[in-house]
């Protein structure tokens, strides 16, 4: 079933659609999961929310990509369930991330309201589209989908001191670009 | 701001570069692991482990990031005219099951099953000068059936030749597909989503045809796979054999036989 035919099972309200749903993007939002909370009983119980969140929200919301909609609502899920469950250990697979991309925030830059997370969301996507494909790819996989760099470094084909490398690179490039950003401002 | 804004702000970003992230090629490719058997052939492309996206032979290959392959075989629906064997019976066979169907005490409508014994009466059944049989590794077979599948108006959509036998040591599963014009799916979806084990490789043979094979973990009881497919003649011929690792030399010559028969 295509995914038009899914945002149509959901605003009618048929209950098809997170079976539909479900079967279509499980797996690939259990993995999103699973990188961030590493338990798969969290990661399943984040895929069921995730998939309730749908239904909650389409209608009023039709998305135009499904499978983008239902990665946002998985990872901001995951992320939600990791504070709840916050015995956080400090090598957690997402504190390792955050602690990462906390090289990427400068100082001075405030997210106050939606407006402005969808403008910073916006900024690095442009500062994500001037990169090569390769590193645009390794970003992505890091930090959306949340692969760990060792993983990255076996289909890349380096060691995972090379791709903590490239991370780095990569990080401090996009701090300047929105450190750039906010001195236009 | 802190890292969540930044990690929030990535989740915001548009389909086409998540996209883009599962599918890319990475132009730096890792060492090849290479199958002894395929060793010997004249040509050996390693595909494993990386992002691929593209036409390899007679197939397009997707590498998913997180759930193996997605395979679909480029070949041509076959004209009904050019299947002259005995097979045309299931055009009115099939069409009796849907009339005669009983929820209670019928199988399911929609497909016909010829037992045969030989591959050569298999081959005289279907009637495609096409068609080839490839060679299977045992005498004995436990299954040998030409299964057909067709609608409610007779029209007949699949032809598939299906063979299974066991050794001691190996399994294996040999089956030969042809789509008609009828069929009205997407040309040959072979799968291979949902098992990230999976891996590819690829090899050419003696008599120049691509054949891409598959290695899962993902048997019962810690046993792997190999699961070969080659198409010629707008056929998709497969074979699949399962075997613990002390085995995997018998597996391989089933598959390695069973490519060079193929011309």
């Amino acid at each position: 079933m295509d995914d038009k035919e899914l945002v149509r099972l959901f605003w009618d309200r048929d209950e098809t659609a997170l079976a539909e749903c479900g079967q279509k993007y499980g797996s690939w939002l259990r993995r999103i999961a699973m990188n961030i909370l590493e338990l798969p009983e969290d990661a399943e119980e984040c895929v069921n929310d995730a998939l309730l969140a749908a239904w909650n929200r389409i209608p009023p919301h039709e998305p135009e990509s499904l499978k983008a909609f239902l990665g946002k609502l998985i990872r901001d899920i995951a992320v939600s369930r990791y504070r709840e469950n916050h015995a956080a250990r400090r090598d957690s697979s997402l504190r390792v991330m955050l602690d990462e991309l906390a090289e990427t925030v400068p100082s001075s830059f405030r997210v106050e309201d939606e407006v402005e997370a969808n403008a910073l969301s916006a900024l690095i996507e442009s500062w994500l589209r001037a990169q090569k494909k390769d590193e645009r790819a390794l970003f992505v996989r890091r930090y959306y989908y949340g692969e760990t760099v060792k993983s990255l470094a076996a289909a890349y084909g380096c060691s995972e001191q090379k791709m903590a490398q490239i991370m780095l690179r990569l990080r401090r490039s996009l701090k300047k670009a929105i450190e750039k950003t906010e001195a236009v401002k | 701001m802190n890292s969540e804004d930044i990690y929030k702000g990535i989740g915001g970003i548009s389909p086409d570069l998540l996209e883009e992230a599962e599918t890319h090629n990475f132009s730096v490719r890792r060492k090849p692991r290479i199958l002894k058997w395929a060793a010997a052939a004249a040509v050996f492309v390693v595909l494993c482990g990386v992002g691929v996206y593209g036409a390899t032979g007679g197939f397009t290959v997707k590498k998913l990031l997180l759930n193996g392959y997605e395979v679909k075989a480029h070949i041509s629906r076959i004209p009904m005219k050019a299947i002259k064997g005995n097979v045309n019976e299931a055009s009115v066979l099939i069409p009796e099951q849907y009339k005669n169907y009983s929820p209670y005490s019928s199988l399911f409508p929609g497909s016909f099953y010829k037992n045969v014994s030989s591959a050569e009466e298999a081959a005289a059944y279907i009637g495609y000068d096409k068609l080839q049989i490839p060679v299977f590794p045992y005498d004995h077979t436990d299954n040998f059936q030409v299964a057909v599948v067709g609608g409610q108006d007779g029209r007949i959509s699949q032809i598939q030749i299906m063979r299974d036998a066991y050794s001691e040591k190996v399994s294996a599963q040999n089956w030969t597909t042809l789509f008609t014009e009828h069929y009205d799916g997407d040309v040959f979806d072979i799968g291979f989503a949902g098992d990230p084990s999976a891996e590819m490789q690829e090899f050419t043979t003696a008599n120049k045809l691509r054949c891409i094979v598959f290695e899962s973990d993902a048997q019962l009881a810690g046993r792997k796979s190999l699961t070969a497919y080659i198409t010629t003649g707008d056929v998709v011929y497969m074979c699949h054999s399962a075997f613990n690792t002390a085995d995997r030399a018998e597996a391989e010559k089933i598959i390695h036989d069973w490519a060079e028969s193929i011309k």
